[in-house]
């Protein structure tokens, strides 16, 4: 978020919600704010993926897939 | 994220992952940006491509599979009893879904660019290997796009019978990477890039015959076809572009060194390390020393003709017990 706004300035206007709490547990309510915020924005960034290296260590059992989603934007 | 991406078209998800994730949700995302862990710079990075300041120029190392079913891992990993079974053999990466022809999410080495290439058809510096020589494949690449990018040239070497046993061979994957360059190339500009290859590009070691093969020793009158030339500029998996040519391998192993035959004692005793526990050998030690445990590498003779007992002696570095 930093970055972007430094390398965009003022003249976009970037909106975050952190939708899927770090600890993966979904939230009706903020996932609800997320998708209405995407709805008004021209272009969406989605980050997912487990918060920390020892995180990701922590999921090699199934590698292929992260319990805890981050999804912010 | 379904959710996400469907309240939005124009999403750019970002995967900050360490590993392969499931992406059952690609298809509706607008583009996807693989970061693996990039350290403190990651943010900048990020932006960097985001608003197109630096080229995307990263190519998979691993395979994103469809699902978790299709790994090679599925069923192996974490194992049993405290052990884990690697099933995959020789199949490992990208060579299990290539050998059993299972769909991927994205293939090892698939990456886009801002831009667009068009790989030509390849060129072999001979028709035929020679033994000791190698053998030049070039390949022709454009920037057709209208700005710098940069495209990684991908050589795969596949066995005749595609990597399928038959008798008196041996299962091999049905391609392997030999070779890649990475090219750097302004909006129309060609370059000629050169990948080379060479016997040992063609062979497998061998632990039955414990020496360097070649498919052809046990397969002859068979060829070895080198490809694809994979550009990985387009869509995935219909933009994998393959070009194909043929060339002869040589008609003799790659390497045979006359090696004997040693029984499996022997080649146990040639390697093993004896716990062993001795007296006083090193005046430089103190009497508290005059037992200890002392780990000693057993120097080996052997006849190699030989049936006779191997005389073992075993040596410290500084004094000698036999």
């Amino acid at each position: 978020m930093t970055v972007l706004r430094e390398r965009l300035g003022d003249a976009v206007e970037i909106t975050y919600a952190p939708g899927v709490a770090s600890d993966g547990v979904a939230n009706e309510a903020s996932i609800e704010a997320a998708v209405k915020s995407a709805e008004g924005a021209d272009a969406v960034i989605i980050i997912v993926g487990p918060m920390t290296y020892g995180r990701a260590k922590a999921t090699t059992e199934r590698p292929w897939s992260s319990p805890a989603i981050r999804t912010s934007w | 994220m379904r959710r996400l991406l469907l309240a939005h078209p124009r999403s750019v998800v970002i995967v900050n992952s360490g590993s392969p994730v499931s992406l059952d949700w690609v298809e509706s995302a607008a583009a996807v940006i693989q970061t693996w862990f990039g350290g403190q710079e990651l943010a900048n990075a990020i932006v960097d491509v985001l608003l197109g300041d630096s080229e995307p120029g990263g190519r998979l190392p691993t395979t994103l599979p469809m699902c978790l079913e299709h790994t090679p891992a599925f069923g192996n990993f974490p194992g049993e009893s405290s052990k884990v079974r690697y099933g995959e053999s020789l199949l490992v990466g990208y060579r299990w879904y290539e050998t059993r022809r299972l769909p991927v999410r994205f293939p090892f080495g698939h990456g886009l660019s801002y831009t667009s290439f068009e790989i030509g058809a390849p060129s072999l510096s001979a028709p035929k290997l020679e033994p000791g020589c190698n053998l030049s494949i070039e390949v022709p690449v454009t920037n057709i796009g209208g700005r710098r990018g940069a495209e990684v040239v991908q050589l795969y070497v596949a066995p005749p019978e595609g990597g399928r046993s038959r008798p008196g061979g041996r299962f091999r994957p049905v391609k392997e990477l030999r070779a890649f360059a990475k090219v750097w190339l302004d909006p129309g500009e060609t370059m000629i890039v050169s990948l080379e290859l060479n016997e040992r590009s063609f062979a497998y070691y061998d632990v039955v015959d414990t020496d360097w093969l070649t498919l052809v020793d046990r397969m002859p009158k068979t060829v070895f076809h080198h490809g694809p030339v994979a550009g990985f500029a387009a869509q995935v998996p219909a933009g994998l572009v393959r070009r194909f040519g043929y060339l002869r391998a040589p008609h003799r192993p790659v390497v045979r060194r006359h090696q004997p035959r040693l029984s499996m004692w022997k080649r146990r005793a040639a390697t093993r390390l004896f716990r062993v526990r001795c007296g006083p050998c090193d005046d430089r030690r103190g009497p508290a020393d005059e037992v200890r445990d002392c780990r000693l590498r057993l120097d080996r003779t052997i006849d190699p003709v030989g049936s006779e007992q191997p005389s073992l002696r075993a040596t410290r570095a500084d004094s000698s017990v036999s």
